[in-house]
């Protein structure tokens, strides 16, 4: 059985991709080509994505109806905001490239750099 | 009485002396390596000098008088008569009591800032399975127009590009980025950055611990940007630096300024001096010394009660 993150992301990518909400029986349908799943497994996928807050859903009759609560540049706009966040004490949790440099400095290090490569 | 003040003497000495040499030391930054090995022999140093200062002064009422007087071959009193002082049990009571209060901050921090890492790492490796998607060269591609590379260690390590940095970058200045990163990961660079951390988070007053915080912090980056080697390589790199350095967009750039980057574009253009290996070993030996300097003194004066009280009649014993 694949793991539960893994299926969440091909999830979250049909909702995204829907026009509007759908139900569990037609995430398990446009899911069917490519990855056949059973009904419980993507109700239990879908059940974790609510809980997380990635997903809204809404009753209609009998059966709830999921739409994404927010879009993939959000999520990604999130992601990037916490990763930048923690530059300030750098380290433990992860590990930045580079941070922001001072603009005055900038200058003189471009002026560094192609200054040498004409020497 | 004399060894725990030698003890606190000796880590005042280390923590300032110490800090300025290292400071200064001009192989510090052209082996970084070796550099952060020195940071850390040092700060661990000054920890078990402080620390041993305390148990010294505590001596002649703790239970472990008894397995030191024992593995010494003399008897506890003999022992004790070596580390009692004229003010009585109330130094040893005072200094105890602060190290424990020391100690109890430090795996405070410790453990805090662990569950902190935690939950930030999930939360990150959680919204990377959303929106990530697996570059062929092996890292996490994110569609974001802020140009950032970052690497995220433990578990399921990997390194994130986001699209903005792919723009920008030159497909050579993307390899030896990545090599700086992976070296980070397979090098756990951020258990040093962790401890240093801790230490600096724990005891904010003293100067020592933030210092060695910053210095690990800036020589932790070298030692990856020394993954590039080669004039050209290490130009490239350089020119990946400031260019990532720059950004595009500066209301995004939250936190401080990054103090260390101008650095490492000098280096990285300087003339080469190359990484000496050799250093490593050196600092290990001078490290292993810092390290057992404390625990002799701590333990001389035991030693010495040991040689003058019992040596004759352990000697007459064994023969």
């Amino acid at each position: 059985m694949k793991p539960l993150g893994e299926l969440e992301a091909v999830v979250m990518e049909r909702l995204w991709a829907a026009d509007g909400p759908l139900s569990v029986r037609e995430v398990q349908a446009v899911l069917a080509p490519d990855r056949p799943l059973a009904y419980t497994t993507v109700m239990t996928v879908l059940d974790h994505l609510h809980r997380k807050g990635y997903v809204t859903r809404e009753k209609q009759g009998k059966a709830y109806r999921y739409s994404s609560a927010t879009s993939r540049d959000e999520h990604a706009a999130d992601l990037l905001g916490q990763a930048l966040a923690s530059s300030g004490d750098r380290g433990a949790a992860l590990m930045h490239f580079v941070g922001r440099m001072a603009p005055e400095e900038v200058a003189e290090l471009r002026a560094a750099l192609t200054g040498r490569d004409d020497a | 009485m004399i060894a725990p003040l030698v003890l606190a003497g000796y880590a005042v000495l280390a923590a300032t002396l110490g800090a300025r040499v290292l400071t200064a030391a001009p192989w510090v930054r052209r082996s970084p390596r070796a550099g952060v090995l020195a940071w850390q022999a040092l700060t661990a140093s000054v920890l078990l000098a402080s620390l041993l200062s305390a148990v010294a002064l505590a001596l002649p009422f703790l239970p472990l008088r008894f397995p030191l007087a024992d593995l010494l071959g003399s008897h506890p009193p003999a022992v004790v008569a070596h580390y009692e002082t004229p003010l009585g049990v109330w130094p040893g009571i005072a200094a105890l009591a602060a190290a424990a209060g020391a100690t109890t901050v430090l795996v405070a921090t410790l453990v805090g800032s662990l569950r902190r890492v935690r939950r930030t790492r999930a939360e990150q490796r959680d919204l990377l399975r959303l929106v990530g998607r697996p570059h062929p060269e092996g890292f996490t591609v994110v569609d974001h127009d802020e140009p950032a590379v970052y690497c995220l260690p433990g578990r399921e390590r990997t390194v994130v590009v986001t699209s903005g940095a792919l723009a920008l970058l030159t497909a050579r200045e993307r390899r030896l980025v990545l090599g700086h990163e992976l070296r980070h990961l397979r090098g756990r660079h951020h258990l040093a950055l962790a401890w240093s951390d801790a230490l600096a988070r724990s005891f904010g007053r003293v100067r020592l611990f933030a210092h060695a915080h910053r210095e690990v912090v800036t020589l932790v980056e070298m030692t990856a940007d020394d993954a590039a080697h080669g004039r050209t390589d290490r130009r490239t790199l350089a020119t990946a630096l400031v260019a990532l350095g720059t950004g595009s967009r500066p209301e995004v750039a939250l936190g401080a300024g990054d103090t260390a980057a101008a650095e490492r574009v000098r280096r990285l253009t300087g003339p080469a001096g190359g990484p000496r290996w050799g250093h490593t070993g050196l600092v290990a030996l001078v490290g292993a010394v810092a390290l057992s300097v404390p625990v002799s003194v701590a333990l001389a004066p035991a030693i010495e009660a040991a040689a003058r009280d019992c040596c004759s009649r352990v000697f007459v014993a064994r023969h």
